[in-house]
This record gives structure tokens, C-alpha cells and sequence, in this order.
């Protein structure tokens, strides 16, 4: 029986563990099949320029609301407090939610946070009644700064966005884990394998967000059902409590009552 | 020039910038031309849309109550893809 019972995040009660991206797969019908393939309940999404005479907007808009999927707005492209702010206010107005998924760029180069315009925007936001989800890095201090801020999701990044390198640095990411044990915490950015998601649930992580990884793969159905699958089996190994490494090899067979054993001392 | 706009182009028109494009409006006796118009006029009013004005967020109850008085930076957006 799996161990992914209902869960409550931001208001909203969930069952799945996996957010997923909407962006760049090869046809909104792949779209559509990998969003059902992933069983998320939380799809992210954004809002660009609009002209007039293009009515994509409209197509996408009513695509992904047959889904019958959350959204989760994000702020990606803003490099300032201000422009993050209106942009989130522009989302909550289109989607109809309070949820927010932060993104403000500080390096253009690695899509790396600016840390100390993500605490300003998230504080203002805060204010206004959004549920953010900060799009952040694995620095514990930030990430203690934002959850005093009142955010009580986070999303530290894997490696940086699109990369597919995986966890580049567990170690941070199992302290933010030890030390933010209220906080909901997502893994956002960097993921290429099931694995890497696997090995980011068994940390302790509480849900991971995808999109190139799936969306990028030569057959994304496939990838998204994937992904879903080692979701649940790094959630259930986390619960189940893994064994601790050691240095020499313990047999795993009984040792007693081996055949053989000793047999010519006995003779 | 309009005596209430300044900035105006000349009688009866206004300039304004829509997603980084020029665009001229006609105004009326109150020297600019409500949101509420334009969008109808730049062919937004069934669309999914939210709006800003120099990068401020404009409330869709507000729409017609906004008025442009020429020189607006206005970022009209919608819903697309993202990660």
C-alpha cells in the first residue's frame, strides 16, 4: 500500500508529490498525456506578453483547465522586486489563486535567485495574502531568513535550471532538511533522472518540480510516469528509515547452521 | 496640444506604449481615453488578460476608472507554458 496519503500544502489538500512544468514539450497533446502520466496535482505555468491578434493565450488558458490541475503561477524572467510583485499580482488576477512560485534572477548566466530581492519580494507578498513558493538556493541561511518571512514552502534548487545534473551539493540540502523539519520542502530545478528525484524524496524532501527532465525526454509520457514512480519509492524509503552505511561487510544469511562450517576441525 | 495633457500629440490624440509597441489614441473632452476603451479598441475584451501601467498592477475592476493621459508604459500579458 503506497504511503502517499492526502497531504495539505498551502491551503489546498494534495496527494501527489510531484509538481510539474508545463513548458517545452514538443506538442500541448504530449503535454496534456505526461501531465496525466506524472498524476501531479500541481501544474506550474506563467504569463508573457499578449498580442492581440495571437490568440495562444486563449488555447493554452483552456487547455491546461480541462486538466483540473492546481496552478502555480511563477515569476520567471524578473530580475527585480518590483517587477516580481506586479507580476504575481497580474497571476493571481488570470489564474485565480494566491499561490505564487517566486522567481527572482540574480545571475543571468546560471539562473541563480538573488537572495536578497527573493526576501524582499516574499516579505511584500506575504503581506498580500499570497502563499509563496520561493524558487531558492540550498543556503540554510536564506532559507531560515524566508521561513521567518512566513514562508512555510521552499524551494531550494538541485543544480541550477535545466542543467539535469541532479543533487550537486546533498549535503546542504540534508541540513536544510534537519533544520527546517516544519517546513514544506520542493525540490526545484536541476533534476535529469527518476533517481535524482528518488535520491532528493529519500533525503526527507517533501515533493519535487519538474519540467525539462520530462518535458526534454525523447518519449515524455514515459519519463513523467517514471518520475512518478521513483517519487513514491524515495517517499516510502524515507518512511521506512534506511540503514546506516558501514565500512565491513556483514553476511545477510544466517550464519549459523552453514554447512560445511568447520567441518574438518569437527572430524 | 490638449490644455489637461500636456504630453499629448496633438488635439484629440495621445501616445502610448502597449508591450513595447507606439500606440496612438483618440481622446475625448477629458483629454485621455479610459482602459476600459482601449482594450475593447486594441481587441483585448474576450481575451484572458491582466494589465499593468508602468509596471503597476491595474485591478480588472479598475479598468474603468483608468485613465490614459499619454505616455503610459502598459503590459498587457496571458496566460502561457512555464516551469
Amino acid at each position: 500500500m503506497t504511503q502517499n496519503t492526502q497531504f495539505e500544502v498551502g491551503g489546498e489538500e494534495l496527494s501527489s508529490r510531484m509538481i510539474i512544468g508545463t513548458a517545452l514539450y514538443p506538442s500541448p497533446d504530449v503535454m496534456k498525456q505526461s501531465i496525466v502520466a506524472s498524476a501531479a496535482d500541481v501544474i506550474t505555468v506563467s504569463l508573457r506578453r499578449q498580442n492581440p491578434a495571437d490568440d495562444g493565450g486563449m488555447d493554452f488558458w483552456q487547455y491546461t483547465k480541462q486538466l483540473g490541475k492546481k496552478f502555480l503561477p511563477n515569476t520567471a524572467g524578473c530580475h527585480s522586486v518590483k517587477e516580481a510583485i506586479t507580476t504575481a499580482q497580474m497571476a493571481r488576477e488570470i489564474f485565480d489563486t494566491n499561490w505564487i512560485k517566486l522567481e527572482v534572477i540574480g545571475d543571468d548566466y546560471n539562473l541563480q535567485p538573488d537572495p536578497f530581492a527573493l526576501l524582499e519580494a516574499a516579505t511584500e507578498l506575504i503581506r498580500q495574502d499570497f502563499v509563496v513558493f520561493p524558487y531558492c538556493t540550498d543556503d540554510l541561511v536564506l532559507c531560515q531568513k524566508l521561513h521567518a518571512a512566513g514562508c512555510d514552502i521552499l524551494m531550494p534548487w538541485g543544480a541550477p535550471i535545466g542543467t539535469g545534473k541532479g543533487l550537486i551539493n546533498p549535503y546542504a540540502l540534508k541540513t536544510l532538511r534537519s533544520r527546517l523539519p516544519e517546513v514544506f520542502l520542493v525540490i526545484d530545478a536541476g533534476i535529469g533522472l527518476p533517481s535524482h528525484a528518488a535520491a532528493a524524496m529519500e533525503l526527507g524532501f517533501d515533493a519535487v518540480m519538474l519540467n525539462t527532465a520530462i518535458a526534454q525526454a525523447s518519449d515524455p509520457v514515459l519519463m513523467a510516469g517514471a518520475f512518478g514512480k521513483a517519487i513514491e519509492a524515495g517517499r516510502e524509503a524515507y518512511l521506512a528509515g534506511n540503514i546506516q552505511p558501514r565500512e565491513a561487510a556483514q553476511p545477510s544469511s544466517p550464519v549459523v547452521g552453514m554447512p560445511f562450517w568447520h567441518q574438518e576441525e569437527n572430524f | 496640444m490638449n490644455a489637461r495633457n500636456p504630453d499629448a500629440l496633438d488635439k484629440g490624440r495621445i501616445k502610448v506604449l502597449l508591450n513595447g509597441e507606439v500606440k496612438q489614441l483618440l481622446v475625448d473632452d477629458g483629454g485621455g481615453q479610459l482602459l476600459s476603451e482601449a482594450i475593447v479598441l486594441w481587441g483585448y475584451a474576450d481575451k484572458k488578460i491582466a494589465v499593468a501601467i508602468n509596471e503597476c498592477f491595474v485591478l480588472k475592476q479598475d479598468y474603468v476608472n483608468t485613465l490614459l493621459v499619454g505616455k503610459e508604459r502598459i503590459d498587457i500579458v496571458r496566460p502561457i507554458n512555464g516551469g
